[in-house]
């Protein structure tokens, strides 16, 4: 068993088989299964326009988080990444299940201590308040994105590079996290059986992190395991019926609106905090943090 | 929760993770080293494996070996790479033999280019070796005939994206 998964694997093979959930997913899963949602809504009588709208807005600031992260420079940052491997990591390691399963579990990890930092400090909250801005649950909320979405992560994945995982490895872990996640972005399915609810992140412990009942706020960060969040005193199971959003909501579907409403509420409450520490404390502390 | 649990949790965490890949792959080249002797029938029925005779012969057929000449751009520098496309054990690889630059002038290489990895209906999907700004980077591509005489191979690989043409030569 050790033995099979030490096996030296070839690059080729294993970018296929990351293709396969990372990229395809989207043709033989998500878009069914949005579809299979908005039927769902009709039958509920629950389709309204405001509905249609949001997610058309969700689409937009995807296509928009996608350009951001184009003019950033995909090659910029994979080759930072490159120049870490060679130059300030551990020794490499070899490409065999092992080192795939760990990089896979170590990019998870990272996942969630983005994602809590995202919510813990104004900067981040200022771009990933876009995401739980919705009154929506489903698929397309998945690809509801911030201005600054794609910086953060960065950031967490550069000290699994060091550690000596393949670049290129951390980064179809990445997507593969981000891909689970996205399929967690559903109301249709209820709960797991108990073992499964207990380990995985499943979309009611996500239906909570999305939840702005306040025992819901700032619980359940995982991306694929929520065991994460149990170890680490952040987990809150789906009891009360959610109600989705955040505690001051957006109200538009203008995906301009949508997508720069955090950033703007950062800089409003920056202009009206006095003095230059507080003001640049803003940036670093909780959402909602005022000055003494 | 507080602050220092938080850290050493995290910390034990990232330690397993990256210490059992790390663990894993000391022993296992621990394991590659020791067995020096490797008993001959082994051997023997690995080399059988490895070149069955009527692959050997199809993979000689194949149109793809023989000398080929690339051109390339190297820092502005315009340049012609020859390649030299062989058979070794049922594998076909690439080495560059040679560089020639506009003016004529050729110095010698051997460097390993390319290796050919599966058949597929779209062409060979293979291993492009080539440097980038002084790193060496390892390519996943496809390479396709066009003609007898002209090879085509392409990659799209985080950014970096190309179609090149290689000649055969005589
Ligand atoms: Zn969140």
């Amino acid at each position: 068993m050790v033995a099979l998964l030490a096996k030296e694997l070839e690059w080729i093979d294993v970018q296929y088989w990351f293709s396969i959930f990372n990229d395809w997913s989207l043709v033989y899963v998500i878009l069914p299964f949005f579809v299979f949602e908005l039927i769902r809504y009709t039958v509920l009588k629950r389709m309204t326009m405001d509905l249609i709208k949001d997610s058309i807005a969700n689409a937009i600031t995807f296509v928009a988080f996608v350009s951001i992260e184009y003019i950033l420079g995909i090659l910029a940052v994979t080759k930072l990444y490159f120049w870490v491997h060679e130059h300030v990591s551990l020794p490499h390691l070899p490409l065999n299940w092992i080192t795939i399963i760990c990089c896979i579990l170590l990019a998870d990890f990272a996942y969630y201590w983005d994602h809590r930092m995202m919510h813990r400090i104004g900067i981040g909250w200022a771009t990933h308040a876009v995401h739980h801005s919705s009154p929506h649950f489903n698929m397309s909320v998945a690809y509801r994105f911030g201005p600054m979405d794609a910086i953060f992560p960065i950031l967490f994945s550069i000290p699994i590079v060091m550690l000596g995982f393949d670049p290129i490895l951390v980064l179809l872990s990445e997507v593969f996290v981000q891909v689970f996640q996205t399929l967690l972005h559903t109301e249709v399915i209820k709960k797991f059986p108990k073992p499964i609810e207990y380990i995985f992140n499943t979309p009611s412990h996500h239906r909570v992190h999305h939840g702005s009942n306040r025992q819901y706020w700032d619980k359940n960060y995982a991306g694929m395991l929520i065991i994460w969040d149990r170890m680490l005193g952040t987990f809150e199971p789906e009891v009360e019926e959610v109600r989705y959003g955040i505690d001051k909501p957006v109200d538009s579907t203008n995906p301009i609106t949508i997508f720069l409403h955090g950033l703007q509420r950062l800089v409003k409450q920056m202009k009206k905090t006095e003095g230059i520490g507080n003001k640049l404390k803003l940036l670093i502390k909780p959402p909602g943090w005022e000055p003494k | 929760m507080s602050n220092t649990k938080l850290f050493f949790i995290s910390i034990g965490i990232i330690a397993l993770l990256a210490g059992v890949p790390h663990i894993t792959a000391n022993l296992s080249y621990a394991n590659t080293t020791e067995i020096v002797e490797t008993p001959k029938e082994k051997i023997i029925s690995e080399v059988t494996e490895a070149e069955p005779f009527e692959e050997e012969e199809t993979i000689n057929e194949s149109p793809f070996l023989g000398k080929w000449r690339a051109s390339f751009n190297y820092d502005g520098t315009m340049g012609y790479m020859i390649v030299r496309i062989t058979s070794k054990k049922g594998k076909m690889v690439g080495h560059i033999i040679a560089y020639e630059d506009d003016l004529g002038n050729s110095e010698g290489a051997k460097d390993l280019v390319l290796q050919f990895k599966k058949e597929k209906k779209s062409g060979w999907s293979a291993i492009y070796t080539t440097e980038y700004e002084n790193e060496t980077y390892q390519i996943p591509c496809t390479v396709k005939l066009l003609s007898p005489s002209q090879l085509q191979l392409s990659y799209d690989y985080y950014g970096f994206s190309d179609i090149e043409t290689w000649t055969k030569e005589k």
